[in-house]
């Protein structure tokens, strides 16, 4: 037998584990091997220390107290409740006296924290950026106003219904609150426009001085007149229709009596739309300010963006195609929907596109 | 009636089985006799793996609450202290296991901590035993031991078990038990070489 087998039944031979046959091998192997005798020794010394340290026993105190402690311990583990059960199963799985539970509670705690704040610090900056818009576009339109003179444009015949107006019956009355639609008559939205403007256009820093959505979506003495004449530009966003028989265009024998007045018409509002329009993303400023949750926030920072789509295509103006950039912006925040998201995405192309050529 | 017969016993000393049977019908206090009886193997077993005093005086509570839960399973003709022995055991085996994944992390702070208390506890009753060098020596090589190696030497060392027996109660072959009490003797001799 060699060494290292030797070696290995060193152990075996100590504890009497070896059977007959092979203990006399390793015994003869002993015999003549100084080496394995010494280990075999070195072993044995370990075991008898070993054997020592099995006396280390705590007091009779402690043996005392166990059997109670022991009872204690059952009739708890019987009567406490499933939760503590589940709780107490959990704690097995972490160290004695760990720190864990308490430190995953405060990690917990702190990463909500952080991702409320976010949401917040999020919310804020839309708020701030949308508030920021109307007082630019403010002080941008009274630097206009001051510079320079609206040019007529050449006066189309096409219906205010092909361009995203419509004709209302004059009974008909806004079923929502919101978009609130600005009923203007031929004759008077020069001179309504004229009314509207030093309130539009006070470049004041304050918020409390922007015009309200009631203010917008009433200006004193117009809606009365706009219903009678019953002629009304919506956006084009607007879901509302009405049906065919709803529609009431001129008749034909009023054609001719009416195509001035139409024609007028038609030139007032396709150059009063840019106004409108101006309205309109106030009013949706308005409504994002009443704080509304989920959809409607969604909705109303869409229909924002929108507004300011359509008047920064139709002014071309630098600053308002960078607030429009803005608000596609801020609706993308807020869009849920691919589709919208995709559609919020392309207008920001076009729109920078345009912004790049001027 | 069952009660009778039990007392009838209990005027000798009642084996195990008898006991654990009475257990299983609703006396709750022949479960106290069955501890009386074994908390110091129990104890010892668990110190003897965890090196420490509170967490053996735990671990031994946690064994016999263990296995009172699991009397209804219990084969009585199976022997009690190797099954008490088995659940010390992978309740130690358990608890190190969890204690080296925290002392990972919280390894500084742990080290300084049972330093603190192992300085504390060499000047207390429980470490009257314990105050020659070779002995401290061969205690921290026995704690440092791997959790297997461990149940293995202690079973043979403090137990007294045969091979059989060990490979029985910690359900593993005969060679496992063999191999494994080679490594930790061969461990434990390494370490305390200089002072043999």
């Amino acid at each position: 037998m060699r060494c290292r087998k030797t070696r290995k039944l060193l152990g075996p031979l100590l504890d009497g584990e070896l059977s007959p046959g092979v203990k006399d091998q390793v015994s003869a192997h002993l015999k003549g091997c100084p080496a394995c005798r010494a280990r075999l020794e070195s072993i044995q010394k370990v075991q008898a220390l070993s054997s020592q340290l099995a006396q280390a026993q705590p007091d009779e105190a402690y043996w005392s107290t166990f059997l109670l402690r022991l009872r204690s311990k059952i009739a708890r583990t019987e009567r406490e409740p499933m939760w503590t059960k589940a709780r107490k199963a959990f704690g097995l799985l972490l160290p004695p006296h760990s720190p864990w539970p308490r430190l995953a509670g405060a990690v917990a705690v702190a990463v909500l924290a952080v991702i409320l704040g976010r949401a917040l610090i999020r919310h804020d900056i839309q708020m701030g950026r949308v508030r920021a818009l109307p007082k630019k576009l403010l002080t941008e339109q009274a630097q206009i106003a001051t510079r320079e003179t609206p040019t007529e444009k050449v006066v189309d015949l096409e219906p205010p219904a092909a361009r995203g107006g419509r004709i209302i019956l004059p009974e008909e009355q806004p079923t929502t609150p919101s978009p609130p639609d600005v009923s203007i008559s031929a004759g008077e939205m020069l001179s309504l426009k004229e009314e509207a403007k030093p309130a539009l256009v006070s470049p004041s820093p304050q918020e409390d001085l922007l015009p309200t959505a009631d203010q917008i979506s009433q200006p004193p003495g117009l809606a009365p007149k706009a219903k009678a004449l019953g002629f009304q530009a919506l956006d084009q966003g607007d879901e509302r229709s009405l049906s065919n028989e709803d529609r009431k265009f001129p008749s034909p024998d009023q054609a001719v009596d009416q195509e001035k007045a139409l024609m007028s018409m038609a030139k007032v509002a396709r150059s009063s739309e840019p106004e409108y329009l101006r309205q309109q993303t106030i009013v949706w400023q308005n409504s994002i300010q009443t704080h509304p949750r989920g959809e409607e926030l969604e909705q109303s920072y869409f229909q924002l963006s929108e507004s300011w789509y359509q008047l920064a295509l139709m002014t071309a103006h630098r600053v308002d195609l960078i607030q429009a950039v803005e608000a596609q912006r801020a609706a993308l925040d807020f869009a849920t929907e691919e589709s919208t998201r995709s559609l919020l995405r392309s207008r920001i192309q076009t729109l920078e596109e345009r912004l790049r050529k001027k | 009636m069952p009660n009778a017969s039990w007392k009838k016993q209990g005027s000798h000393q009642a084996t195990d089985a008898e006991l654990i049977r009475e257990v299983k019908k609703g006396r709750r206090e022949c479960f106290d006799q069955l501890a009386l009886r074994h908390q110091r193997m129990v104890y010892l077993i668990t110190r003897r793996m965890t090196a420490n005093h509170q967490d053996a005086d735990d671990l031994a509570q946690e064994t016999f609450l263990a296995a009172y839960r699991a009397m209804e399973r219990f084969d009585d003709r199976q022997s009690f202290p190797a099954y008490l022995s088995r659940i010390a055991i992978n309740l130690s085996i358990n608890h190190l296991r969890r204690r080296k994944r925290w002392l990972r992390i919280w390894s500084e702070r742990r080290g300084e901590a049972e330093k603190a208390s192992m300085s504390a506890k060499t000047q207390g009753p429980h470490r009257k035993m314990e105050q020659t060098e070779l002995l401290d020596r061969l205690e921290r090589a026995v704690k440092d031991l791997p959790p297997h190696q461990k149940a293995v030497f202690i079973l043979k060392v403090h137990r007294e078990m045969s091979y059989e027996e060990i490979a029985q109660t910690l359900r593993i072959s005969t060679g496992t038990v063999m191999s494994r009490l080679h490594r930790a003797r061969n461990r434990l001799r390494t370490q305390l070489k200089d002072l043999m």
